[in-house]
């Protein structure tokens, strides 16, 4: 049988205490890419939750760009940090966002170029309510990432958001 | 009893050279669908920027206007969207230029559906993820109800990928 080249690393479920931070570390360095699947919800109170990433615990040297929509106007904005939207507490109830982050060559010593999808839908009419994303990721260190941090900024993970985290090899 | 693997490396490189063109051929027809991660640049220095393109085949690539595209994009200050049809080639997105440092390579994903069936036309949808310039959500469509055996990718004339350009292949067996 063939070797698997998609492997869970670790996953991490949010308890009932709820956290205001999720992190994976000591990260192997055995793959070729990672995958981190996020369903995330924030207990804000508002429609939506904002989330930061780091790598090897540091938001320098970040780099992005998207492309947005929420069901208006669709959108485009750079900024210098890796965030994305996820659900806040105001949203329908049971909703988490569904979100992935795709790091190749993660442990090159390049800079780290990363994709992130989030797509957000709750069954409601009101404005702004939903929302899909795209971003464009760098980190422009050389250093291989060895730590993923993701950090709920506008208010704590609620229960039951959940984190995997994937390393797939290329041969 | 372990599930079958459904995520199987085909075939991958990392570019040593500057190359105009690298191609995946005799690709295995026991897969579903199937992955290319290109996470690349190309030696334009002029710009930001430099556009790549795909081609695919069986046997050779087809180099006929059976190509159209059409696509969502982002340039960090406004949303857009365009399309091509009777196209030569599949147009996914751009790569950076070698302008921005070394060591600066951004990630595309195109992920080609049902591609060794011999009934109907095949897509394909991308995502360029470039924070260079663009972010482009893209589908592809390649007239032709051959089976793909063959995929092309190449930095439009007269630039090249760069070298440490990785490229690679993956299978999605559906069962």
């Amino acid at each position: 049988m063939a070797t698997s080249t998609y492997n869970l690393i670790a996953s991490q479920t949010v308890g009932s205490g709820g956290a205001s931070s999720v992190d994976f570390s000591s990260i192997p360095q055995t793959y070729t890419d990672l995958k981190l699947v996020m369903s995330v919800r924030c207990n804000n109170a508002a429609f939506y939750s904002k989330s930061e990433i780091s790598f090897n615990g540091s938001t320098s040297n970040q780099t992005f760009r998207d492309l947005a929509g929420d069901g208006s106007s669709p959108s485009s904005s750079t900024a210098s940090n890796f965030q994305f939207i996820g659900v806040g507490n105001n949203n329908t109830a049971n909703i988490f966002s569904n979100t992935e982050l795709y790091i190749p060559n993660y442990t090159s010593s390049n800079y780290k170029c990363a994709s992130l999808e989030t797509n957000d839908e709750n069954n409601s009419t009101a404005a702004g309510a939903a929302y899909i994303e795209m971003q464009a990721l760098l980190w422009s260190s050389t250093a291989a990432i060895n730590e993923i941090t993701i950090t709920g900024i506008t208010g704590n993970f609620v229960q039951y958001s959940t984190f995997y985290l994937y390393g797939i090899k290329n041969s | 009893m372990a599930s079958a693997q459904t995520y199987t490396p085909i075939a991958t490189t990392t570019l040593a050279s500057n190359t105009a063109s690298y191609t995946f051929s005799s690709i295995p027809q026991t897969y579903t669908d199937l992955i290319l991660e290109a996470t690349g640049a190309t030696d334009y220095t002029a710009g930001t920027s430099w556009p790549f393109y795909i081609q695919v085949g069986n046997g050779l690539v087809d180099i006929g206007s059976n190509y159209s595209d059409t696509m969502l994009y982002g340039n960090g200050s406004s949303a857009l969207a365009h399309r091509d049809s009777g196209n030569t080639v599949l147009y996914f997105g751009e790569f950076p230029a070698n302008t921005g440092g070394t060591n600066r390579f951004e990630l595309s994903t195109i992920h080609f559906m049902n591609y060794s069936n011999t009934s109907t036309y095949k897509t394909a949808l991308a995502r360029l993820n470039n924070t260079t310039n663009f972010i482009f959500a893209t589908v592809g469509l390649w007239r032709s109800t051959a089976a793909i055996n063959t995929i092309k990718i190449f930095a439009a004339s007269p630039q090249n990928l760069l070298a440490g350009t990785t490229l690679t292949l993956y299978g999605i067996a559906s069962a």
